[in-house]
């Protein structure tokens, strides 16, 4: 007999939603005291209004559904899928009271872009935006690349609930026993890095004459986004405001390490760096970003724009990294993309953008751990095939531990390959039939629904409406990776009354 | 007669010729991104904002200029082209609206690829403003009201017990 | 109380050197691919 969700079920979701939006409006607070350091008094009303709007929604979910119970999988990857869309729609709020966006869609797309960190905008004017909104898109950011689920697990989710919502929100990991520390692990990791990065980039820019504070605002949001592999920017040039090698460097060193299993950060801070040498998935992810530049060279060699080599090095690689790390920071423009770049060569960034970083990182996309072990499925089948039948086979790789290949394993990974497959050339198709050409709409596709965030110029506040709510979407599934929206829309589907 | 005839066609080359010294007519930043190919190595002139830093690599500073519809950044090696910068756009502030004389280039070789004008000429067409950060009456009464209502929610729910089920949920 | 301080000691240790390490990951990949990218470059420069 399939269970049907009820109301305790409704009351337990709600329950947890009431937490989450309560904690999200606390969040809020901190862009309150970066307008107050900037005499920002508008934008510090906007972050008052949504702070409290949050707090008191929140209170009034906790009042209505008090009990705290623990919650079962249904339950808890519901709640994740439906968090998410909250968040979404809460986070959206100050941004539509600053002005800069079109409508409250608008503000709820540019919102979940920055929770699911893909990093595609519908801003205006974003060069006259103020301090406080521009930090609070980076924070979400930081937040949605960290997980929201994460962040409420180091506050306030217990017990059996835990691993249950952790897994929701499209992370397998169980880099310590428990599932709290692991979460404060991934806090403690991100941190380290937030100090590093930024100091770096704080450095770069104070060196390029830029004044201390504005150097240490941009350094801040730069680490933010380029860790969380979002790709958001204080300014509407993204990184080509910069005209800096070093902080394209700099940025891209941070995606390459924000893509990397944290459970891989967990082995080398524990004495293990010889696991960077070991582990299968790192591996195949440094060979799948070599061989796709290596295609998008191949591509280039056909049609040859650049002057000279750093010059076709410094725009070819950065954007191979930025897509293959779902950061989407873009050290060329659309038109660059749409005049220069020959087809094989998009097609590598596609490609890139499509597989995504490592699991368990702040990447999207399909992820490399799915490959491997699609690759592994695929070499077992044809050893099975060729070998005595009275043969046991048996494949195994490295990833932090010695993993068997189960078939449940091989399974589930083809399941999500097909489904994020699926997905793009699904939203590849209905670019098209709103009118864009195939492979432009194919690209934006794909890095909607894998978390990157290139675009090649569909994405802007002129867009249709019906094309944003696809993006939403899409972006919301990849960030997700679709199996506790699955268990959300069976929720809202199957709600009986009770008996 | 013949003397007054040439005297115009003098003056008449005079003004052609000047109207030359002053530049090509000032084209948008979107047309140079179009059409980049007819404007490679050529000497363009755009008009727009000053917007975000100014910032320095050695003895080149760099400028980007938003004129309403794009960007592009500008490379200035004469430091008292940059003296004339007074205001540069940020929230609250319209930087100085500039015109811009320079050599674009769509990837710069001495800049590793750059897309970018190298300036020659730069002038203010209009000085920059700051703008007041108004603020609405109307949302100040949402946020007390609000707060007020806030308050209320949180000393009702401090004074109640939240009672955990621990025996959850089966399948 | 020495123990304790060794141990943490050793704690920190281990997360400098694994942080340094990292760090050093992403410069041997942008090394490979600026190899690769050359010998593209040479391709280009034989077929012009």
């Amino acid at each position: 007999m399939i269970p049907h969700f009820s109301r305790e079920d409704v009351n337990s979701i709600l329950h947890y939603i009431g937490k989450l939006t309560h904690g999200f409006g606390i969040v809020m607070i901190v862009p309150v005291f970066i307008g107050i350091l900037n005499a920002e008094w508008a934008p510090c009303i906007d972050f008052i209004i949504s702070s409290l709007l949050c707090i008191s929604i929140g209170n009034l979910l906790l009042m209505t559904f008090p009990l705290e119970r623990d919650l079962n999988w249904r339950q808890g990857m519901s709640l994740v899928a439906l968090s998410w869309l909250v968040a979404m729609l809460l986070g959206a709020m100050p941004l539509y009271l600053s002005g800069h966006y079109k409508s409250y869609l608008d503000s709820a797309f540019e919102s979940m872009s920055a929770l699911a960190t893909t990093g595609l905008v519908v801003v205006n004017d974003l060069d006259h935006m103020a301090y406080a909104c521009n930090f609070w898109r980076h924070l979400m950011c930081f937040i949605g690349g960290q997980g929201i689920i994460l962040v409420a697990l180091t506050l306030f989710v217990k017990g059996g609930s835990a691993f249950k919502v952790y897994v929701g929100e499209a992370r397998e990991e169980k880099i310590m026993p428990n599932i709290v520390q692991t979460a404060r692990f991934i806090w403690f990791v991100s941190l380290t890095y937030l100090v590093i990065g930024t100091l770096i980039l704080f450095l770069i820019n104070l060196f390029r004459n830029i004044s201390p504070g504005r150097a240490l605002f941009h350094a801040i949001c730069l680490f933010m986004a380029g860790w969380d592999t979002a790709g958001f920017s204080v300014q509407s040039q993204n990184i080509l405001y910069y005209h800096s090698p070093a902080v394209e460097t700099a940025t891209a060193m941070f995606c390459l390490l924000g893509a990397v299993n944290f459970g891989v950060h967990y082995a080398v801070w524990t004495g293990r760096p010889k696991e960077l040498l070991k582990n299968f998935e790192l591996k195949a992810y440094v060979m799948s970003i070599l061989v796709l530049f290596a295609l998008v060279c191949v591509g280039f060699t056909m049609q040859f724009p650049f002057p000279d080599y750093v010059s076709f090095f410094r725009k070819t690689f950065y954007q191979l990294i930025s897509a293959h790390t779902g950061a989407g920071y873009a050290n060329v423009t659309t038109y660059h993309f749409l005049k220069y770049w020959p087809p094989l060569a998009l097609l590598g960034i596609i490609m890139a953008m499509g597989l995504g970083g490592s699991s368990s990182s702040t990447s999207g996309g399909i992820k490399i751990l799915r490959m491997c072990l699609f690759y592994k499925g695929i070499k077992k089948e044809v050893k099975i095939l060729t070998s005595p039948e009275s043969a046991v086979i048996v494949e195994k790789f490295h990833h932090i531990r010695d993993v068997t290949v189960e078939d449940n394993h091989i399974k589930m990974a083809a399941m999500i390959i097909l489904l994020y497959i699926t997905m793009y050339l699904i939203g590849g198709l209905i670019g098209s039939f709103y009118g864009y050409p195939f492979l432009s709409a194919l690209f934006e596709s794909v890095s909607a629904t894998a978390n990157v965030g290139l675009s090649m110029g569909i994405t802007s506040p002129a867009m249709p409406n019906g094309l944003k709510v696809v993006y939403i979407i899409q972006m919301w599934m990849g960030r997700l990776e679709f199996i506790s929206i699955f268990v959300m829309f069976k929720f809202i589907l199957s709600l009986k009354s009770p008996q | 007669m013949k003397k007054i005839g040439t005297g115009y066609i003098l003056v008449l080359l005079g003004l052609l010729m000047a109207n030359g010294l002053f530049g090509s007519d000032r084209i948008p930043v979107r047309e140079l991104f179009d059409n980049a190919d007819r404007y490679e190595g050529q000497k363009v002139t755009i008009i727009g904002e000053v917007i975000g830093d100014i910032m320095r690599d050695g003895k080149t500073s760099w400028v980007n200029i938003n004129d309403g519809d794009f960007l592009i950044g500008a490379v200035i090696l004469d430091e008292s082209l940059l003296g004339k910068i007074k205001k540069i756009g940020r929230y609250r502030v319209h930087g100085d609206t500039v015109r811009i004389s320079g050599f674009y280039q769509t990837h710069c070789r001495e800049h590793l690829g750059e897309r970018d004008i190298h300036v020659e000429a730069l002038d203010v067409v209009t000085g920059g403003y700051e703008l007041e950060d108004s603020i609405d009456l109307y949302e100040v009464i949402v946020s007390i009201l609000l707060a007020v209502a806030t308050l209320i929610f949180v000393f009702h729910t401090h004074g109640r017990n939240v009672r955990k089920d621990s025996a959850g949920q089966h399948d | 109380m020495i123990e304790r301080l060794i141990k943490y000691l050793q704690i920190v240790y281990k997360w400098v050197v694994g942080v340094t390490i990292e760090l050093l990951y992403p410069f041997l990949t942008f090394t490979v691919a600026a190899i690769i990218c050359f010998l593209s470059y040479l391709v280009i420069l034989i077929r012009k």
